[in-house]
């Protein structure tokens, strides 16, 4: 599915990076929400699993917050599309527990989007899916 | 045998970005030519994000896929393509025989081009699961 976006490339970045994922480390719900469109479809693609809609996403991202104490993604190999309105990303993300146990995860993102905002975001994970 | 998959129309830059890709996928791993291997750098790194390989060169890679997968298919392309950054981001599906079964995954490659040809590429692929 492609849809229309007025985003350029500097706008598409900012999107995925300086306010999604800021609001993901940042654990704000409402920033991350504030990206996507209410209809927005959130898939795990290495795990089959889909969250549909903002009230799912906002549970989906509930859990994940209280399960680790800090969320860190960095390293961003970032690929924008303004032609397609799609914006894709490779990162290391870096999910840690209360007790101190890490996990490293090198994952890929790919975002499409409508309007100015995400309609569907894919997940490829390089290991076991915290997005349940 | 020729492959059965439809290649992604584009046009200028994005389209030669693409054809090395789908040449990759398609041609390499699908069809076991090597020499759409040569759409590689010579010092090119490939990764496997989610067996945590790094394939040098990637013909090695193509011989090690093809002892896995008897028979595949790469296909439902979807690109991402940076021309500024020369990047592609690529979602797909893949169907290959493994073991006698007939198995579905879902998959990402982030490919980095510098003079026209793949410098560095990470491939993400979902658990097989059954095509029934």
């Amino acid at each position: 599915m492609r849809y229309e976006s007025p985003l350029d490339a500097a706008a598409l970045e900012d999107l995925a990076i300086r306010r999604y994922f800021a609001a993901v480390d940042a654990k704000d719900i409402e920033g991350v929400l504030s990206c996507l469109h209410d209809e927005a479809l959130f898939t795990v693609q290495t795990d089959f699993v889909c969250h549909a809609g903002k009230p799912a996403i906002r549970r989906m991202l509930r859990d994940y917050f209280a399960a680790f104490e800090t969320i860190v993604h960095r390293n961003f190999q970032l690929c924008a599309d303004p032609a397609t309105g799609r914006v894709a990303a490779s990162f290391e993300g870096v999910v840690t527990t209360a007790d101190g146990n890490a996990t490293h995860l090198y994952n890929t993102n790919i975002w499409r989007v409508r309007d100015t905002r995400f309609q569907e975001i894919h997940v490829f994970m390089s290991g076991p899916n915290v997005l349940v | 045998m020729e492959p059965m998959t439809s290649r992604t129309e584009s046009r200028g830059e994005r389209r030669a970005l693409i054809a090395t890709v789908e040449r990759f996928l398609i041609d390499g791993l699908d069809a076991g030519d090597p020499a759409a291997a040569g759409g590689f750098a010579p010092r090119a790194l490939l990764l496997d994000a989610t067996g945590g390989t790094v394939a040098v060169p990637p013909e090695a890679w193509i011989r090690a896929f093809r002892d896995v997968h008897h028979h595949s298919c790469h296909g439902d392309f979807s690109h991402v393509v940076d021309t500024k950054a020369a990047a592609v981001c690529s979602q797909f599906t893949r169907v290959s025989v493994r073991g006698g079964t007939v198995m579905r995954q879902e998959c990402a490659g982030h490919f980095r081009f510098r003079d026209g040809l793949i410098v560095g590429a990470v491939i993400h692929a979902s658990r097989p699961v059954e095509v029934v």
